[in-house]
């Protein structure tokens, strides 16, 4: 099975993941407007500041879209199929999406709209963090 | 100068290649073959061509691109079929085909050009389509890679997913109109699934690659091209065929929202953007189309665009399908019939009705729409009439 594919941060990313590798999501926002973003961006989209940093987030949200792979489509993931992949929505913001694979899940009837809390998934290469979610107890949508 | 909508563009002239999914001939000789025969097929000579137009992306998301064997762009064009009067050229990064088309009428309306030949071709090598071979995950793909979202089919099924959930359907809701889509292909012997009907007890079963995408959901990887020739309105009359004259035009399908992935939500008010923008610039509305050619690269495209444009509300894609009384779709099969040729099948189509010589005719189709693309990585549409 050949290795997953490793992020490669940039100056505009590496804060994500310098927070992830203490446990800590944290999601670029507006030091100026207060909007988040993610995946990271230059400049605000909101009020074009560039005075941009990671904060903390609260880790909650609920499951916005999801898909299962169902055959072995992507290199380093083929022992995994069914492969579950989530979007999660962030409480703070609305529209703010990550990409999970909720953790501890079984099977593939994926339950949109359920709350989730992050979770973070030791690396297998030794180097990176990756925050994952799992379902809230009692999570049903 | 009225712009758009003021019938000075047509299109006169349409072709499309050999299509195979995996065919001995480099994409190149594909496109050679689908402009001559839409040069061709309205009188014209390679002499008369003085614009070019094309969407020239590689067709998958990884591999070379060589000119003329894995993309065709208007290099390749202008020097393989020796274009010596060219006097205008234009790339498109968004919105496949008609957003090519779009520009060719824009520089026909502008007096830029007289007759434009406008094309997509699309390159299927041997190998797993699709599937992307990194030991980095770079950009935003940081954020997707890692967690195994790294193939389109698995990106293209959360705005489906989502939509399902959100309106409370199902694949069995797909299922009789990819069905009979197909069967709108299968008597055409440029179709890759000539000669192959599909069940609705086939589509149910087929092999699923991203939920709730299956195999039949998604348009069969091909080699091959679709063109299509824009003339200006005064030289149309006097070609071979009766013209379709551009009644309206627009290129747009940008999201106004930054996202990690594809939402439906911020799909929905992309797409229906372009369609209050389109009606807007015919002058025309849903309402006054006999025939309409909505993209298909997805299945779900097809009830998501019957929506964005207007033909029925949201959520209400799937039942406008279905129902007896509406607007006769894709009625060549579109790229799910005929395999994956990004948009082309759907200009196509739009023409062919409006001069009489469609397969499955629609009887006296006086207007037609032609859209291609999504809400995401740019779309066009353009609305056609054989009335001035």
């Amino acid at each position: 099975v050949p290795d997953r594919p490793r992020p490669v941060p940039t100056d505009l990313t590496r804060g994500f993941w310098e927070a992830a590798a203490r446990r800590v999501l944290a999601i670029q926002r507006c030091r100026d407007c207060a909007q988040w973003f993610h995946p990271p961006v230059p400049v605000c989209c909101r009020c074009h500041s560039e005075d941009l940093d990671f904060d903390a987030v609260s880790g909650l949200g609920t499951i916005h879209s999801y898909t299962v792979m169902a055959e072995a489509l992507v290199p380093g993931f083929e022992t995994d199929v069914p492969l579950v992949v989530a979007v999660v929505e962030l409480h703070e913001q609305d529209g703010l999406v990550l990409v999970s694979n909720l953790i501890g899940f079984e099977g593939t009837d994926v339950p949109v709209g359920a709350h989730v809390e992050v979770a973070f998934e030791e690396p297998q290469d030794g180097e990176f963090m990756l925050p994952q979610f799992r379902l809230r107890d009692g999570a049903a949508a | 100068m009225t712009l758009p909508g003021g019938r000075g563009a047509a299109i006169v002239g349409t072709g499309f290649s050999d299509v195979a999914r995996h065919s001995p001939s480099p994409l190149g000789a594909h496109v050679v073959q689908a402009c001559r025969r839409a040069v061709e097929d309205c009188g014209l000579t390679m002499d008369d061509i003085d614009g070019v137009a094309t969407y020239p992306n590689p067709s998958r998301p990884v591999g070379s691109a060589l000119d003329g064997i894995d993309v065709a762009g208007v290099n390749y064009v202008a020097t393989t079929l020796g274009l010596t009067n060219l006097g205008w050229a234009c790339s498109v990064t968004q919105g496949t085909v008609i957003a090519a088309l779009v520009e060719a009428v824009h520089a026909v309306l502008a007096g830029a050009a007289r007759h434009v030949l406008v094309w997509r071709g699309m390159s299927n090598p041997p190998g797993r389509y699709g599937r992307v071979e990194r030991a980095t995950a770079e950009g935003d793909h940081q954020f997707t890679y890692p967690y195994g979202l790294a193939h389109n089919v698995m990106v293209f099924a959360l705005p489906y997913a989502r939509y399902l959930w959100k309106y409370g359907r199902s694949r069995a809701d797909m299922a009789a109109f990819v069905s009979r889509n197909r069967d709108r292909a299968v008597d055409d012997p440029q179709s890759v699934f000539h000669g192959r009907p599909l069940s609705v007890d086939e589509y149910l079963r087929s092999r699923m690659i991203a939920t709730p995408l299956s195999l039949y959901d998604c348009d069969m990887p091909v080699t091959g091209c679709g063109a299509v020739v824009v003339s200006v309105a005064g030289r149309a009359r006097d070609l071979r065929h009766r013209p379709a004259y551009v009644a309206g035009q627009v290129s747009l399908g940008l999201p106004a929202h930054q996202s990690l992935v594809m939402q439906y939500e911020q799909l929905a008010e992309s797409g229906q953007r372009l369609g209050v923008r389109l009606w807007h610039n015919t002058g025309l509305g849903p309402g006054d189309v006999d025939q309409a050619n909505l993209y298909d690269g997805f299945s779900f495209y097809v009830p998501f665009w019957a929506e964005w444009l207007g033909f029925c509300k949201e959520g209400e894609g799937f039942d406008y399908l279905a129902a007896p009384n509406s607007v006769p779709v894709n009625t060549n099969g579109g790229a799910l019939g005929r395999g994956r040729l990004h948009g082309t099948p759907q200009l196509i189509e739009a023409v062919r009705q409006l001069q009489g010589r469609a397969l499955h005719q629609v009887d006296g189709a006086r207007v037609t729409v032609a859209q291609a693309g999504d809400p995401s990585h740019g779309a066009a549409a353009v609305v056609l009439t054989n009335e001035v």
